[in-house]
């Protein structure tokens, strides 16, 4: 895999500006100032720098345990 | 000259006054169109607004009126419209340089209803430009001012309904809320707002921030009022989403014992000044003979982020053509989010989605048994203009984040949730109390509001700038 590549394989969530740059490239985008460059990359990071990805991706697994407990709940009254 | 007793007024007793002959539509409009022009300046509230024409349209009222016609439960009473909403006499902007569409066929939709029931509108509101901010600071026509004191922000996004509404040039707004853009400012300006359930009140013509997330309802300086408001703006067709009718009203006398809730865990963090404030409404409910719990209630952080990813996301796709096109036209701060945006993938988003169906599951279950949630709207007092970073118990957090720290929860599960005051804090400026129902609960929701009101007076607070005008 090479450097291009490898950038364009990260999660946006690791991105440096020069990813973003590259990612943005890849799709025929112009290219930002270097200082809209490190907004938008500080805005990426803040959008998924808050949650636990275990917590989060919890919900979209099959064995993800809470609608039976809801259900449950529902039955008890 | 500002006649106090007129602008002071709520809709119910303008209405009493319009409907018995005591005062003249033209008289309701002169008064608040005065205010206008008097306190627009500081605050910056209105962006466009035609004093003649709306003086013009109260003479009409005042004409049908005298013919004896049945005349509409708004008639003559003032109304200003957030600039997000399509309008047939004003310019649309989203407070942004960059929608320059060409003038709609109709008003939207909750604007034909206000006008069908006799509103008049004034003009148009400032707002975060395109609603893609909680402060009010970022927008082409400048920044709103808080009228409580110039020197801080209202809040938004409908941060310019919140100004007009606090410093009484008007009786009525509307505003819309993607994560808290009515609550936000009502709670910032100390006056009342409802976002209602997803869908109750359309948001046909009203230009979208976020379509999963949105929602378009009222503001006013009472819970009466919104109820009055929502009222009209209900969507008929889709009687099957409110639960509640617009003539519940909760009496201290009703039989069954109120019961609240008050959120706790990571994420409900409050600044000490709001939580002195919030525990003495809590004592206000308990006096009327409320009972409340605290209820644990986890994964804050990962619905703020889940509510971020579908936000950014469903923003940058409405947005894309502009993007492409004008992308320099937009504020710095507002294009920042939408190239981020850009770079969310589709699974991303999806797994956003759907941890939101857990989240809201989770939710419900919580509040079950519950007539509302109640909890501060805003962490925080209004801050300054010029703050960026906001620190209470041991969060710091920047002051868009602030804005939304609690508010977002009720967008992202589609719930109805109030704000109205509930006293200040200790530089002066309001704290907003929101109650959040189970969904369609909306007119519930108001009558606990109108409840808080029946003993509180935090509602008829005025600013400074606003109570102490020449007569």
């Amino acid at each position: 895999m090479n450097f291009l590549e490898s950038e364009l394989m990260k999660t946006p969530s690791t991105w440096s500006v020069q990813s973003l740059q590259i990612y943005r490239h890849s799709r025929g985008w112009p290219e930002l100032s270097l200082a809209m460059a490190e907004k938008v990359v500080l805005a990426i990071h803040d959008i998924q720098d808050h949650y636990d990805v275990d917590v989060f991706n919890s919900a979209v697994e099959p064995a993800f345990l809470f609608q039976p407990m809801m259900q449950k709940a529902r039955d008890d009254g | 000259m500002v006649d106090l007793t007129l602008t002071h007024k709520e809709i119910s007793e303008l209405s009493a006054l319009l409907h018995s002959g005591q005062v003249s539509a033209r008289e309701v409009t002169a008064a608040f169109v005065s205010n206008l022009e008097l306190h627009n300046t500081t605050t910056n509230a209105f962006i466009a607004f035609d004093a003649e024409k709306a003086l013009v349209h109260a003479s009409t009222v005042d004409a049908l009126r005298s013919t004896g016609k049945a005349m509409g439960v708004l008639s003559g009473i003032p109304l200003a419209v957030k600039d997000n909403y399509l309008t047939l006499d004003f310019p649309t902007t989203a407070g942004s340089r960059v929608y320059d569409a060409n003038p709609p066929k109709s008003d939207a939709r909750a604007v034909a209803l206000l006008r069908k029931a006799g509103a008049i509108v004034l003009g148009k509101t400032n707002m975060h430009e395109w609603a893609y901010g909680a402060t009010n600071k970022i927008s082409a026509k400048g920044p709103t001012r808080n009228p409580w004191n110039a020197q801080h922000i209202t809040g938004g996004s409908s941060g310019g309904s919140g100004a007009a509404l606090a410093s009484r040039m008007v009786p009525a707004a509307l505003g819309s809320d993607t994560g808290g853009s009515i609550r936000i400012p009502s709670s910032g300006c100390g006056v009342c707002g409802i976002k209602p359930s997803y869908d109750l009140v359309s948001r046909e013509g009203v230009l979208p921030l976020s379509w999963s997330l949105d929602a378009v309802g009222p503001m006013a300086t009472s819970a009466r009022d919104l109820r009055i408001l929502l009222d009209v703006l209900v969507n008929r067709a889709r009687s099957d989403l409110y639960a509640t009718k617009a003539d519940t009203v909760r009496t201290p006398a009703a039989k069954r014992k109120i019961r609240l809730g008050v959120p706790i865990g990571r994420g409900f963090e409050l600044a000490e000044d709001v939580r002195v404030a919030f525990e003495a409404a809590q004592k206000q409910f308990v006096d009327l003979g409320a009972e409340i719990n605290t209820v644990e209630f986890p994964d804050m952080m990962e619905g703020f982020a889940a509510w971020k990813t579908i936000l950014h996301s469903e923003a940058t796709a409405y947005h894309a053509k502009f993007l492409s096109e004008r992308p320099d036209e937009y504020a710095d701060g507002v294009r920042v989010q939408l190239e981020a945006g850009r770079c969310i993938t589709a699974a991303d988003y999806l797994n956003a989605q759907q941890f939101r169906r857990e989240f809201n599951a989770r939710l419900d279950l919580a509040m079950m048994g519950y007539d509302a949630f109640i909890y501060p709207t805003l962490p925080v007092t209004a801050p300054m203009l010029d703050e960026e970073t906001l620190h209470f118990e041991d969060v710091s957090v920047s002051a868009q984040d602030s804005m939304t720290y609690v508010a977002w929860l009720a967008n992202l599960a589609g719930l109805p949730a109030l704000s109205i005051p509930c006293g200040f804090g200790k530089q002066g400026l309001p704290v907003g109390l929101m109650l959040m129902g189970r969904f369609g609960m909306d007119f519930d929701v108001l009558g606990l509001g109108e409840l808080f009101q029946t003993v509180t007076d935090w509602h008829r607070r005025i600013p400074p700038l606003a109570s102490h005008s020449e007569t």
